[in-house]
């Protein structure tokens, strides 16, 4: 009997459902915008629209050359930085490892004086903590029963992952005393979820993937070279190394080099796409 | 005088399935997830309560019941659904009695579901066919605290952008309730427990007193809480009081290397006889296309780790013995912690353990009997412990230290990546726009509220639209890589639907015939105040 039941085991292959991913959605509103999220203490996401009215309308007043960029603000600290934007992109992750920090973007063109003209700005936006808050423990009188508590939760977490580690690095410089751990990475472990995956066994197996891309090149010493129109600082050997995290889509990266007697460009098109 | 013990423990179940109802198909297979759920969860949780209470014995506990879940659990047409799903598997079971008799440890398993299929029928038909009613009934008895959550379990922190679908995500989340059960709900379920600064507001402002949080919620909350998770803290000016989720009750569960779960003697969720037995035999009782499917007749054991078909054969005895001995475990561990924790505190400490309510039947086929033990031995075998709701121990403990809970979430890695990273972020510009633009119309028409003309119909259509599209089960799915293509598909449907509509209110010219089609197709929340999205003054 047993024999018999083991055999028609699998014999015939499930097939595959018909597929049908709705309609359509509109790849853009018609309104100038820009939202800002925070995805954990360190990375913000950010998403935009400029209709081809509102980038004209600052384009005139910008002069030639100028670079579309995101100015990215930090609030707590009067701090602000720029990630020039690769044309057709419409949304960003942005890597701040702030914590507990106050942020704004803007889109807009810096000119080749540094000037800054804004087309949008968004909400702003609070990362969220990754550690126990300082300051203001004098309010919550912490003893040393409590202390012990608290590490006790420590104990709990005793076996984890690297994540786990990062958190304990951040932690320990921060607070050594305490010892107090995050959860964060324990958050349900992501098993919470995993246990209402159906169809296929995928306990604690996961698989992420990024894509960085490293465009690097050489030339004479002393050279000018522009990667997408700006100017690449070399290395004293004439060698340049840039990096760039790529979402999906296609993009465009013309190489140029002159040593003012000669020049040659390259182009390198590169496509991203996650399946 | 009932003695006080030396700490509490909090169990809370949350029970939540997206909306799923397909009318235009006879058959569907994601409205599966409603029939197994109520199968494998609902209708043993309910079993087990209800001998609870017949047995006299004191247990505890708060259970969120989504909206979306209430509504498809007082649905009709999913009823009858149900019920036909419900009458084939009984007619499986039968002849899977018949097919095992010559092999005496597969029979056991068949007559085991044979009647346990035909007693949870017993307990639909006895109950009137109404599970919720059922469900109330013991909330009523004050042992089961049913708490609510977001209309459609929409991840607040990346709604944030505009508030007012975050205000409207809480107070049609109270609405349902109120309209399902008789009565104003004191506590929330924030979907994927999603908590960001300020968001508090609006709970309070609907009445709510107490949220669930992940154990970082709570700890990292500004001041230090000073009992980290083992009492709430209140939210500044609201006085709304947050939960953190304890750790090691959580793990002694979730955990997939340590959790009790795992157990070789337990039921292999993955061997199923809709994959398992010959086509033509098995082909009435799966999906209409042939495809093969899971069925919920299950005869294999965990054993161990080894290939699917080295599986041995499962013995409900033997499970059943082991779901007494780990709810033992679970209640000396517990006794122990808060034995611990009590010499430490200068009051008694509360171990929240949250937990989906669909882990307990459908994944740990055995997590119904093992709440029962639970219940029982807490009940019966020490004094250490007690079960408590939140709402009991919010009664007990009206003085708590008032601090900011941390944005966090349950989520792998704990904030919001799970629902915003490169699979799934096209989704939020979508739902941004469609919120401002729900302000946007019914700021406008704001007068036509509740004259049940084509516009406000229109517009209640474009807020179940919204709200459907809002569910954070697309985004997770999407992310999983489960479900992909129909979580895809209810998104975009659902946003197209609202946009189109938009159109047309906008436009003056409504699509009667439409209209009436996506109301009889997307019909969760019969009456809907859209009010609440209009813009304040």
């Amino acid at each position: 009997m047993a024999e018999n039941y083991y055999e028609n085991l699998f014999r015939k292959e499930p097939q595959k459902p018909y597929v049908d991913l709705g309609p359509a959605l509109p790849q853009n509103y018609g309104k100038t915008r820009i939202v800002l999220m925070a995805v954990d203490p360190w990375w913000l996401h950010t998403y935009w629209e400029v209709t081809p009215e509102d980038r004209e309308n600052v384009l005139k007043i910008v002069g030639d050359g100028a670079r579309e960029v995101l100015r990215v603000y930090n609030l707590s600290d009067g701090t602000h930085f720029d990630i020039d934007l690769i044309p057709g992109v419409k949304n960003w992750y942005i890597n701040v490892n702030k914590p507990d920090g106050k942020f704004k973007v803007s889109i807009g063109f810096l000119d080749s004086n540094g000037n800054f003209y804004e087309i949008a700005s968004s909400n702003e936006m609070i990362t969220p903590p990754a550690s126990v808050r300082e300051g203001k423990v004098e309010e919550a009188v912490v003893t040393e029963s409590e202390r012990l508590i608290l590490a006790s939760i420590d104990r709990a977490l005793a076996d984890s992952s690297a994540f786990r580690e990062l958190i304990r690095e951040q932690l320990v410089s921060k607070i050594a005393q305490w010892q107090v751990l995050s959860s964060g990475h324990l958050a349900s472990e992501g098993l919470a979820r995993e246990y209402r995956e159906r169809g296929e066994k995928k306990r604690g197996f996961f698989l992420e993937v990024g894509t960085r891309l490293i465009l690097h090149g050489r030339t004479v010493p002393g050279a000018s070279v522009k990667v997408m129109g700006k100017p690449v600082t070399l290395m004293p050997d004439g060698t340049f190394k840039l990096e760039f995290d790529l979402p999906d889509g296609e993009f465009v990266f013309p190489v140029e080099a002159t040593d003012g007697f000669e020049a040659e460009k390259i182009t390198i098109k590169v496509e991203r796409e996650s399946k | 005088m009932v003695m006080t013990p030396k700490g509490w423990l909090g169990i809370v179940l949350h029970a939540h399935l997206p909306f799923v109802r397909e009318p235009e198909y006879e058959f569907f297979m994601e409205e599966l997830w409603f029939y197994e759920a109520m199968l494998e969860t609902y209708l043993p949780l309910l079993d087990k309560f209800t001998s609870l209470l017949n047995e006299g014995v004191d247990f505890n506990l708060t259970m969120s019941i989504t909206p979306p879940l209430m509504e498809m659990m007082r649905d009709e047409l999913l009823k009858q659904r149900f019920e036909r799903h419900f009458d084939k598997l009984q007619e499986l079971a039968e002849k899977e009695v018949w097919r095992t008799k010559f092999d005496e440890r597969l029979n056991k398993v068949a007559r085991m579901y044979k009647e346990r299929f035909s007693r949870l029928r017993r307990l639909w038909e006895s109950n009137g066919k109404d599970i919720l009613g059922a469900f109330k009934k013991i909330s009523d008895t004050g042992h089961l605290e049913i708490i609510t959550c977001g209309a459609t379990h929409g991840f607040l922190p990346l709604l944030q952008v505009n508030e007012k679908a975050v205000e409207a995500q809480i107070k049609i989340g109270v609405d349902i309730y109120r309209r399902h059960m008789g009565k104003d709900p004191v506590g929330i379920w924030l979907p994927e427990c999603a908590y960001y600064p300020r968001v508090d507001k609006f709970l309070a402002k609907y009445g709510i007193r107490f949220f669930v949080m992940e154990t970082h919620g709570v700890l990292f909350a500004k001041p230090m809480p000073r009992y980290g998770v083992y009492a709430p803290i209140y939210c500044p000016d609201t006085f709304v009081a947050a939960f953190g989720r304890d750790v090691e009750s959580g793990k002694a569960v979730w955990s997939a290397q340590e959790g009790y779960p795992g157990d070789f003697d337990y039921r292999e969720f993955y061997r199923d006889i809709g994959y398992d037995l010959d086509f033509d035999y098995i082909a009435p009782y799966i999906h209409p296309d042939g495809i093969r499917i899971n069925t919920g007749i299950k005869y294999h054991r965990i054993t161990g780790r080894v290939d699917l078909s080295q599986k041995d054969i499962y013995d409900p005895d033997k499970a059943l013995e082991k779901a007494a001995l780990h709810a033992g475990n679970f209640m000396f561990n517990r006794e122990k912690q808060v034995e611990w924790l009590r010499s430490h505190m200068d009051r008694e400490p509360v171990i929240v353990a949250p937990y989906d309510a669909e882990l307990f039947g459908h994944w740990w086929f055995e997590g119904p009997d093992f709440l029962y033990f639970l219940f029982k031995k807490i009940h019966y075998d020490q004094n250490n412990i007690k079960t408590v709701t939140l709402k009991q121990y919010l009664n007990m403990y009206p003085q708590n230290q008032v601090a900011e809970p941390a944005f966090s979430s349950w989520g792998y890695k704990g904030y919001c990546e799970v629902w915003l990273n490169g699979t799934n972020d096209w989704i939020y510009p979508h739902l941004h726009m469609a919120a401002d633009r729900m302000v946007e119309v019914t700021t406008k028409f704001k007068a036509e509220y509740g004259k049940k003309n084509i516009v406000d119909r229109a517009i209640t259509q474009m807020a179940r639209e919204l709200l459907l599209a809002q569910s954070s089960d697309w985004a997770f799915l999407i992310k999983m890589g489960t479900a992909v293509e129909y979580s895809t598909k209810r998104t975009r449907q659902h946003i197209w639907n609202f946009n189109r509509l938009y159109e047309m209110v906008n436009g003056g010219n409504i699509d009667q015939q439409w209209l009436a089609f996506l109301e009889w197709k997307d019909n969760i929340f019969s009456e809907l105040d859209w009010r609440v999205y209009v813009a304040d003054n």
